[in-house]
């Protein structure tokens, strides 16, 4: 009898405990809500000081910050648009929010944010767009570069490479030669997710996956294609450059190595930079970042930004591409993409960043680096970002491991396609 | 008592061969017990970190300091106590509606024909098979044409709905392992079937109830997709939800304070546990008779 009544106790303190949970009062005037995926501290602090700000200037107007996990944005929102409850505003990636733009969930913010048109290269401009509509304006995005140790370069007497356009597939791979001696491998690549590196990369080569993407898509998978997970297989087994170890690891997993002068170059994506600030910082570490990896075609990288957009369904779209706009502004942009380890959209903002970072050769490379994103045309396919996830990802993770030949990877990204159609 | 002095002295050359037997036995014990507990040493050591120390390439179980920032950070800024407040009033809701619901029902059906029985285990096996990613929209827009989307009784009413058929077929095996001899004999001294269930049938049922009980607290309290979905405000936010905020896309993870989360986040389920323990391993046995 006494342990029934401790569940009655328990059932009843429970109850009473569910009571206690507040319910938020509703602010004066308007209230918009703002899902972001922030959630590096210093993004997080900066994105929280640019909505007090803005709610300051605007207190009929203010907005509410909701986090998101950025690696379920596409459930929560796609849940919330089916619902009628999806945020006004929302943080997320270019790639991703075709699908919404194409549904009709995203308001068009061409006119809103015409006046930012000609600070936003035409490339990113474009990402963020869908049948000359702007569904989602720009924010930040990253690219794939190779980051050195240059204290390393500086101890084998071996030039650090600079410049734009001038750094080419060949010389990396010569590059990783001269630093792979007595059973050390010059370069670690976390290879664990390739598809969309390689993907990006493959614009050095001309690479363009998909034939017909404005009419009837049909994939398309030839030399150029091939090319860049050609020569990563190369370096990893016929050079022998590149740690094996690295295969399985995140882009930022060889980053330790890195720091303990394990390898004098690493390959990955610039948001590394944050964790090398940091190093640097505690222990004087001296990194720089190479000029981006030019192949036959070009060194251009398809870009997949951050992009703010505002839902179709909220009530206040003038607001809230107003607040966008805010978002954008040089100072408040800068500092976000810095957070990140990311390049700002703007022109503006880039000159903010490279004022800021203006002593770090690393940073100055990364910032300059901009310039070489263009929108990559396969993610325009229908059902690119479900072929890249089910057929390439298994299939290039299985390439590089050397388990199956390059002739199996193009078989399979073709039949792939066919059969997810 | 003369008899018993006599026996005496057999007995500490028993003891003594007895503890010379089981010092293996302790040396496992103590390895196994270090085997399970190294994550969480880590998990601690890895949340007293600074962001370099995280970056090095052989880390340390013992760090260089004492590093709080970060368990500051995820209780000043990322709102985890709060969290952990919401978590823990809807997992506890849940395990109490839940025993609530399920002890008749589980009694019922247990008690049933046996035809009607099956029909009924049956019918709740049916309402398992169907996938999340199904449901999820249409319970989604359900939860919001009730007005309790965003809310923590909605999530309570979605968690129970969810741990009941589990709960039921669990709790039914432990009613089953009750001797239906004791109901029949207590029926013969006078007893109406409400006394019969809650004089005989409930304690003899406590350990059956506290292992269903724990075990829907802790999935409530794990619980992440549904909270994702249900869930828009900072404010009504679960554990899982902030802890999930540290990790980043392409594997980035902010490690010190996840660290810090995830130990802070685990207390309450060692606590229970402890407290709870032996009951819910007599309450997994004695399950485990009968189905």
């Amino acid at each position: 009898m006494k342990k029934s009544k401790l569940f009655a106790v328990v059932a009843a303190i429970a109850m009473t405990a569910s009571l206690a949970v507040t319910i938020p009062a509703r602010a004066a005037g308007i209230e918009m809500t703002y899902l972001t995926p922030a959630y590096l501290k210093g993004t997080v602090a900066s994105t929280e000081r640019i909505v007090a700000d803005w709610n300051k200037a605007n207190p009929n107007a203010t907005v509410k910050i909701v986090y998101g996990d950025v690696n379920n944005m596409q459930d929560k929102l796609t849940t919330a648009f089916a619902g009628n409850v999806a945020p006004d505003i929302f943080q997320h990636e270019a790639a991703s929010i075709l699908e919404f733009s194409k549904r009709g969930y995203l308001a068009d913010l061409s006119r809103e944010m015409a006046p930012l048109k000609k600070t936003i290269p035409a490339g990113l401009w474009s990402v963020g767009s869908y049948k000359n509509r702007l569904y989602g304006a720009p924010t930040m995005t990253q690219t794939y570069t190779v980051f050195a140790n240059v204290d390393a370069f500086k101890k084998a007497g071996v030039k650090i490479p600079t410049g734009t356009n001038t750094f080419t597939w060949d010389d990396y791979r010569e590059l990783a030669k001269k630093f792979t001696t007595d059973g050390k491998y010059g370069v670690a690549w976390g290879l664990r997710s390739p598809a969309a590196m390689t993907m990006i990369m493959g614009m050095n080569y001309n690479a363009l996956f998909f034939r017909g993407i404005t009419t009837v898509p049909q994939i398309s998978v030839n030399a150029n294609e091939l090319e860049v997970p050609t020569r990563i297989h190369q370096m990893i087994y016929t050079d022998k450059t590149i740690d094996p170890a690295a295969l399985t690891m995140t882009g930022a997993g060889p980053v330790p190595g890195f720091l303990a002068g394990k390898y004098a170059m690493i390959f990955a994506a610039s948001y590394v930079a944050s964790d090398l600030d940091v190093a640097a910082k505690a222990s004087g570490f001296n990194w720089t970042a190479l000029p981006l990896l030019k192949g036959s075609a070009s060194n251009k990288q398809g870009a997949n930004p951050q992009t703010l957009s505002v839902s179709k369904q909220s009530k206040y779209p003038k607001q809230a591409a107003a607040f966008i706009r805010f978002m954008l502004q040089d100072a408040n942009l800068a500092e976000l993409a810095l957070g990140e380890g990311l390049i700002p959209a703007t022109t503006g903002s880039l000159k903010s960043a490279l004022a800021t970072k203006k002593d770090s050769a690393g940073w100055t490379q990364i910032l300059d680096d901009g310039e070489a994103l263009v929108l990559a045309p396969f993610t325009l396919v229908p059902n690119y970002q479900k072929w890249k996830d089910t057929v390439l990802q298994p299939a290039m993770q299985q390439y590089l491991q050397g388990k199956i030949s390059l002739s199996e990877l193009k078989k399979r990204q073709v039949e792939g396609y066919k059969a997810i159609r | 008592m003369s008899t018993a002095s006599k026996q005496l002295p057999a007995i500490p050359v028993e003891k003594k061969k007895r503890k010379y037997y089981l010092i293996p036995t302790y040396i496992a014990v103590v390895f196994y017990v270090l085997f399970l507990g190294f994550p969480f040493i880590w998990m601690f050591s890895t949340s007293l970190k600074t962001p370099y120390e995280l970056l090095q390439l052989h880390p340390s179980l013992i760090p260089d300091g004492f590093y709080w920032q970060n368990y500051i950070d995820i209780i000043e800024k990322r709102g985890l106590i709060n969290s952990a407040k919401n978590s823990f009033i809807i997992a506890l809701l849940t395990a109490a509606l839940t025993t609530v619901f399920t002890v008749p029902a589980a009694y019922a059906i247990a008690r049933l024909r046996k035809v009607f029985s099956g029909v009924a285990t049956a019918w709740i096996l049916i309402s398992q098979v169907f996938p999340v990613s199904l449901v999820i929209i249409p319970l989604f827009m359900a939860v919001r044409r009730i007005g309790l989307l965003d809310t923590i009784w909605g999530l309570v009413l979605v968690y129970l709905v969810a741990s009941l058929p589990f709960a039921l077929w669990m709790l039914k095996g432990y009613v089953s392992s009750i001797p239906v001899d004791l109901e029949e004999a207590g029926a013969m001294d006078g007893a109406s079937s409400f006394q019969i269930l809650v004089r005989i049938v409930f304690p003899l049922l406590v350990p059956g109830i506290v292992a269903t009980a724990l075990f829907t607290f802790l999935n409530s309290w794990n619980e992440f997709f549904f909270a994702l979905v249900l869930i828009q405000s900072p404010e009504n936010e679960t554990l899982p939800l902030t802890l999930a905020r540290f990790m980043g896309s392409e594997g980035q993870v902010l490690l010190g304070p996840l660290a810090a989360g995830a130990f802070l986040a685990t207390i309450p389920s060692l606590v229970i546990f402890g407290v709870m323990q032996r009951k819910l391993a007599s309450g997994l046995l004695a399950g485990a008779v009968k189905g």
